[in-house]
C-alpha cells in the first residue's frame, strides 16, 4: 500500500488518508484481514502529524472499513458483497463529479458526454 | 554542591577571568602598597591600608565574578535551566568565602592588625558581594549609587577604620546584612527573568571589535530617535560630509546626551570628594595620598639630576599620553562598511576612514591633552603644590611622538575592523601586547629624541614634520589597503 | 489532565502599546500548534509570557500548571525553548556549551544529543561566536530537545535553517510528539512548514486571538467557489451570508466562502450556477484568518 499526501492540500491530510485506503480496499490492494502500519509508523514514514492519522483511523473504523484491535495494529475488515460494490461505486461517482461540472460548462448534453465516456472505455480495453 | 560549583567555575574558567583578575590584583597592590611610588611608598603614610586592603581585593574578585554571572544572565538560555540561581549563588558564594578568607589570612600574615580577623573576615563577604552588583544588573542608577558607596568606604577608610574596631559586631552584621541585600539581588528570579532584555556590556575577554559594536548598537537605540539636521538630504560627494556620517554611525547621536546623563549619574561623587578633600586636609589619608601621587607621577620626574636642563623622562606622561593615544586610535569611527551598503567607492571609503582618524587626532590634542593638564594640576593643587610648567617641553615631546606613532593604531584598527577574519580572532592579548608595545615605543623614542636634539625650533620642526610624514605614509597605505583587501 | 498551557484574559502593555489584549486559550497535550500572525502581531510577546519571561499586566498565564512568574525547578526541567534572538555563551565551544546545559537536566540524552548533532551536522569543536545565525539556530535547538521536554516552545525556528535541515527540524518535531507525548508550541510565518506538522493554529492579530482552531478544521471551514452561470449572466453581486469575499465578470465569479458546504446545492440552484469547489491551504487561509482576503 503507498500512501501519498500533500499537506499542502487544501484538502485535510486525514481526508486524503481516509480516501486513499477507501480506494485500496476497494480495488482489492488491501485485502480483508491485512494490517495496516500502525499511527506512529504512517506519522514516521508520511511526515505527518500523529493525530491526524488517529483522527483518519476513527474515520475508516466507523465507515466500517477497519477493525480496531486493541494494542495491535488495524487491520482491514472483511467487506460484504453488496456493500463492496456500493464502495465501488461511490468512488467512480467521486471521480466522475468534476467531469460532470466541466460537461455543463462546455455545454455538452448528455448524450454526447455519455458517448466520449464509452468511447474511452472501449478504448482502454482494446 | 559539586555541581553547584561546577556551574559556577565553567563560566569562570576562561582566559579572560584570568587576565583581568591578574591585571584586578596587579592595580590594588599598587594602590595599596603604593608601588606607584617607586622611593616612597603609600603605606607608609597611608596606615589604613589593612582595612582597604580587606575591603578592595575581595570587592574586586566580587566585581569580576558578578561581571562574567552578569553576562550569563544576559544569554537567552540561562533564566531557563532549572536550579541555575541556586548553582551559581553556590559557587559565588563558596568564591567569596574562600577570597575573604585568603585577604585575611594574608593580612594577618603581612601586617599586625589590631583588628578581630572576623570582622575583617565579614567585611571581605560584605565587599565581594557588593562588588558583585556594583555594576547593578538592572538600573544605571543603582550602579552610580553603588560606586559612590565603594568610593566613600575607601576614602573613608580611616574613620571606618576606627569604627571597626570600637564596633566590631555591629560592623560585621553590617557586612553581612550588605553581602545579604547584594547576593539576594545579584540572584533575583526577577533579575534572570529580566536581564536577557537589559543591554549587558560584553566582557572584554575574547575581545572582539563586532561583540563591541553590537553594544554600542544596543546603547545608541536606547537613546531612542533623534533629528538630525544635517543629515536630511542627500550626502554629495562631500567627504567630510561621509566622515560626520560615520562618526554618526559609529558613535550615534547622543554622545552628548549619553555623557551628560554619565555626568547626572555621577552627581553624588561631586560633593562626596568635596567633603573628604577638606576632612582630609593635611592627614594624608586616601584621597589626599591619591593626589600627590597623581601630581607627583605626572609632573614630578625621579630622574631630572640625569638629563639636566631638558627635563627627564616623566614616566607616568610617557604612558598616559601613549595610552590615550593608541585607544584614541582604535576608538576612532570605522564606519560605512559592514552592514549597510553606502555608495561609496573604496577609495572614498579608504579617504573617509583617514579623516576620521584625523577627527579624533584633534580630539587628543585639544580636549584630552589640557584636561589632563588640569587634572593633575587641580590634584596637585589640592595636596598645596605650587604649579610649575618644567615639564612642559617633555609633555609635548611625548604628544608629538605619540602624534607621530597613532597611525599604527589606526591601522590595526582598520585591519581588525575591516579585514575579513576579524570575527574569529581572539584580540584580547593582542590588544594589551599592541598597547604595551605602543607604550614602550613612544617611550623609547622620548629618550632618543631627548638626547638628540640641542636646539628646541630644530626638536619641533624635525618632529612637526615627522607627524606629517607618518600621515602622508598612512594615508598611502590605507588607500593601498582600500583598494585591494576582501572586505568584511 | 491540566491543561499545559492556559492564558485566562490575558493582556500585556508596555508603556502606551498594548502588546497582547485578552487572550485566553488552553492547550493540552500531545499536540503541535502553530503560532501566527503577521510582524509584530504579539507572537514573541505571547511567548515570552507563556515562557515567564515578561509577567502580565492584566488576566493570568500558566504554563504546565504553573503561573509563568513562578516557574520551579521541576517545571523547567521539562521545558525546552528556543527563541528567536539567540544569544549563547560566545567564548564555549559547541561541545562544551552542550555539557554545560546538560548538567543542568536530570533526564539528558546523550544519544539524542549525538544523533542531532550527526544529523544536523554540528561542529562541536567550534566556539559558539563563531557560528553563522542558522549553526547557531541548529546548536539552540539541540540545546531546547535533548531533556525530553513535556513543553518545547519555538520562536521562529525555521527562519535561518536551509531546506534540508528544516525538513529535519520537522521531523524532529512529530518525533518528540510521538516519542514523548510532548506539547510544541511554533510561531512562524513559513506557512508551508507549519502546515506540514501542526494540528492546531493559534492566530493573532495586532495583539489580539483571532483564530484558535484544529487546522484540518480551518481547511474544511474555508473554500474557493468557482462559479459559473447555466444561463450567461450572474448576478452583480451574491449577498450569501457565508460568503467573505467575492470577485467576478458577469460570467464567472470567484467566491471566498466560508462554512459553506451544505448550502452548495441550494446555491446553484438559485443562481443556476455550476461551482466547482477548491479547497484551500493554508497559506491561502491565513490572509483571510487576519481579515485581508483575496
Amino acid at each position: 500500500m503507498i500512501l501519498v499526501v500533500d499537506p499542502h492540500s487544501g484538502i485535510p491530510v486525514y481526508r486524503q488518508i481516509v480516501e486513499q485506503i477507501r480506494f485500496h480496499v476497494a480495488s482489492g490492494v488491501l485485502k480483508p484481514g491485512e494490517e495496516i502500519p500502525s499511527t506512529r509508523a504512517l506519522s514516521a514514514s508520511l511526515g505527518v502529524n500523529p493525530m491526524t492519522i488517529s483522527k483518519a483511523f476513527v474515520l475508516l473504523e466507523e465507515a466500517k472499513i477497519l477493525d480496531r484491535r486493541p494494542g495491535l495494529p488495524h487491520v482491514v475488515r472483511t467487506q460484504r458483497g453488496r456493500k463492496a460494490l456500493a464502495t465501488k461505486q461511490q468512488q467512480l461517482e467521486q471521480a466522475l463529479r468534476p467531469v460532470v461540472t466541466k460537461a455543463r460548462q462546455l455545454d455538452l448534453d448528455t448524450d454526447t458526454t455519455l458517448q466520449i465516456f464509452r468511447n474511452l472505455l472501449e478504448d482502454n480495453t482494446r | 554542591m559539586r555541581k553547584s560549583l561546577q556551574a559556577f567555575f565553567l563560566i569562570m574558567g576562561r582566559a579572560s577571568v584570568f587576565w583581568l583578575g591578574a591585571l584586578g590584583v596587579f592595580i590594588l597592590s599598587l594602590l595599596v602598597t603604593g608601588l606607584a611610588e617607586p622611593d616612597r611608598t603609600f603605606i607608609e603614610h597611608y596606615a589604613d591600608s589593612v582595612f582597604v586592603a580587606a575591603f578592595a581585593f575581595p570587592a574586586g574578585a566580587g566585581l569580576l565574578a558578578g561581571a562574567v554571572i552578569q553576562e550569563f544572565q544576559h544569554t537567552t538560555f540561562a533564566t531557563f535551566l532549572p536550579a541555575i540561581r541556586f548553582r551559581l549563588a553556590t559557587g559565588f558564594m563558596v568564591t567569596g568565602l574562600l577570597v575573604s578568607l585568603v585577604v585575611v589570612g594574608l593580612i594577618a600574615t603581612i601586617s599586625s592588625t589590631p583588628h578581630d580577623l572576623a570582622v575583617l573576615f565579614a567585611v571581605g563577604v560584605g565587599a565581594y558581594c557588593l562588588g558583585g552588583i556594583l555594576i547593578d544588573p538592572l538600573s544605571g542608577w543603582m550602579t552610580s549609587l553603588n560606586v559612590t558607596l565603594v568610593l566613600a568606604v575607601i576614602l573613608s577608610s580611616h574613620q571606618l577604620d576606627l569604627i571597626a574596631g570600637e564596633h566590631p559586631w555591629p560592623t560585621f552584621m553590617m557586612s553581612i546584612g550588605v553581602a545579604a541585600f547584594s547576593v539576594s539581588r545579584l540572584f533575583a528570579r526577577a533579575t534572570f527573568r529580566r536581564k536577557p532584555f537589559r543591554v549587558t556590556a560584553p566582557l572584554p575577554g575574547r575581545f572582539s571589535l563586532e561583540k563591541t559594536h553590537q553594544y554600542r548598537r544596543h546603547k545608541m537605540i536606547q537613546g531612542g530617535p533623534v533629528k538630525s539636521g544635517w543629515l536630511t538630504g542627500y550626502l554629495g560627494q562631500n567627504m567630510w560630509l561621509w566622515t560626520r556620517a560615520a562618526i554618526h554611525e559609529t558613535y550615534g547621536a547622543h554622545v552628548l546626551k549619553t555623557f551628560l546623563k554619565a555626568v547626572a549619574r555621577a552627581w553624588p561623587l561631586v560633593p562626596l570628594f568635596l567633603i573628604y578633600a577638606w576632612e582630609d586636609k593635611g592627614e594624608m589619608r586616601f584621597s589626599e595620598a591619591l593626589a600627590k601621587s597623581l601630581n607627583d607621577a605626572l609632573f614630578r620626574s625621579p630622574f631630572q639630576p640625569q638629563f639636566g636642563e631638558h627635563g627627564g623622562p616623566y614616566p607616568m606622561v610617557m604612558i598616559v599620553i601613549a595610552v590615550a593615544g593608541i585607544l584614541t586610535a582604535l576608538l576612532s569611527p570605522v564606519a560605512l562598511g559592514g552592514a549597510l551598503s553606502y555608495p561609496l567607492s573604496r577609495f572614498q571609503r579608504a579617504t573617509v576612514q583617514f579623516r576620521g582618524g584625523l577627527a579624533d587626532t584633534a580630539i587628543l590634542l585639544l580636549i584630552a591633552s589640557p584636561c589632563l593638564l588640569a587634572i593633575g594640576h587641580l590634584a596637585g593643587w589640592f595636596v598645596g603644590y605650587e604649579i610649575r610648567f618644567d615639564f612642559m617641553p617633555f609633555f609635548l615631546r611625548v604628544l608629538l611622538l605619540t602624534l607621530v606613532l597613532m597611525p599604527l593604531g589606526y591601522w590595526g584598527r582598520v585591519q581588525l575592523q575591516e579585514a575579513t577574519w576579524r570575527k574569529t580572532e581572539n584580540k584580547l592579548v593582542g590588544l594589551i601586547l599592541g598597547i604595551c608595545g605602543f607604550v614602550v615605543l613612544v617611550g623609547f623614542l622620548t629618550l632618543v629624541v631627548t638626547q638628540l636634539f640641542t636646539s628646541p625650533i630644530m626638536e619641533l620642526g624635525v618632529l612637526s614634520i615627522a607627524v606629517l610624514v607618518s600621515r602622508m605614509i598612512y594615508w598611502r597605505s590605507l588607500v593601498s589597503f582600500y583598494t585591494t583587501a576582501d572586505l568584511a | 489532565m491540566n491543561p499545559v498551557l492556559e492564558a485566562n484574559g490575558l493582556t500585556k502593555r508596555f508603556d502606551r502599546v498594548t502588546a497582547l489584549e485578552n487572550i485566553s486559550f488552553k492547550v493540552s497535550g500531545p499536540t503541535i500548534v502553530g503560532l501566527l500572525g503577521k510582524n509584530g502581531c504579539g507572537k514573541t510577546t505571547l511567548i515570552r509570557q507563556l515562557m515567564g519571561l515578561h509577567l502580565p499586566s492584566e488576566g493570568s498565564v500558566s504554563t504546565l500548571g504553573r503561573p509563568g512568574a513562578e516557574l520551579g525547578h521541576d517545571e523547567l526541567a521539562s521545558i525546552g525553548y528556543v527563541p528567536q534572538e539567540i544569544r549563547l555563551l560566545d567564548w564555549m565551544t559547541v561541545g562544551q556549551h552542550i555539557h554545560y546545559v546538560a548538567n543542568f537536566y536530570p533526564r539528558w540524552d546523550g544519544e539524542r544529543e549525538q544523533r542531532l548533532l550527526d544529523e544536523l551536522e554540528i561542529d562541536t569543536e567550534a566556539l559558539v561566536g563563531t557560528l553563522s545565525s542558522g549553526n547557531l539556530q541548529k546548536l539552540a535547538i539541540v540545546l531546547a530537545v535533548c531533556h525530553h521536554p513535556q513543553l518545547l516552545v519555538l520562536d521562529e525556528p525555521v527562519s535561518d535553517l536551509d531546506p534540508i535541515v528544516r525538513r529535519k527540524l520537522l521531523e524532529l518535531l512529530l518525533e518528540l510528539m510521538r516519542d514523548d507525548a510532548a506539547t510544541i508550541v511554533v510561531s512562524s510565518h513559513v506557512l508551508r512548514d507549519v502546515e506540514k506538522v501542526v494540528d492546531r493554529v493559534i492566530c493573532l492579530d495586532r495583539g489580539r486571538l483571532v483564530t484558535d482552531a484544529a487546522l484540518d478544521e480551518l481547511k474544511e471551514l474555508y473554500a474557493e467557489w468557482l462559479v459559473v452561470s447555466d444561463n450567461g449572466r450572474l448576478p452583480e453581486e451574491f449577498s450569501e451570508s457565508f460568503l467573505i469575499a467575492q470577485q467576478g465578470n458577469g460570467r464567472e465569479a470567484r467566491l471566498l466562502v466560508k462554512d459553506a458546504s451544505t448550502e452548495l446545492a441550494s446555491f446553484s440552484s438559485t443562481h443556476s450556477v455550476s461551482v466547482s469547489v477548491r479547497p484551500l491551504n493554508l497559506e491561502e487561509i491565513f490572509p483571510v484568518l487576519i481579515g485581508e482576503q483575496l
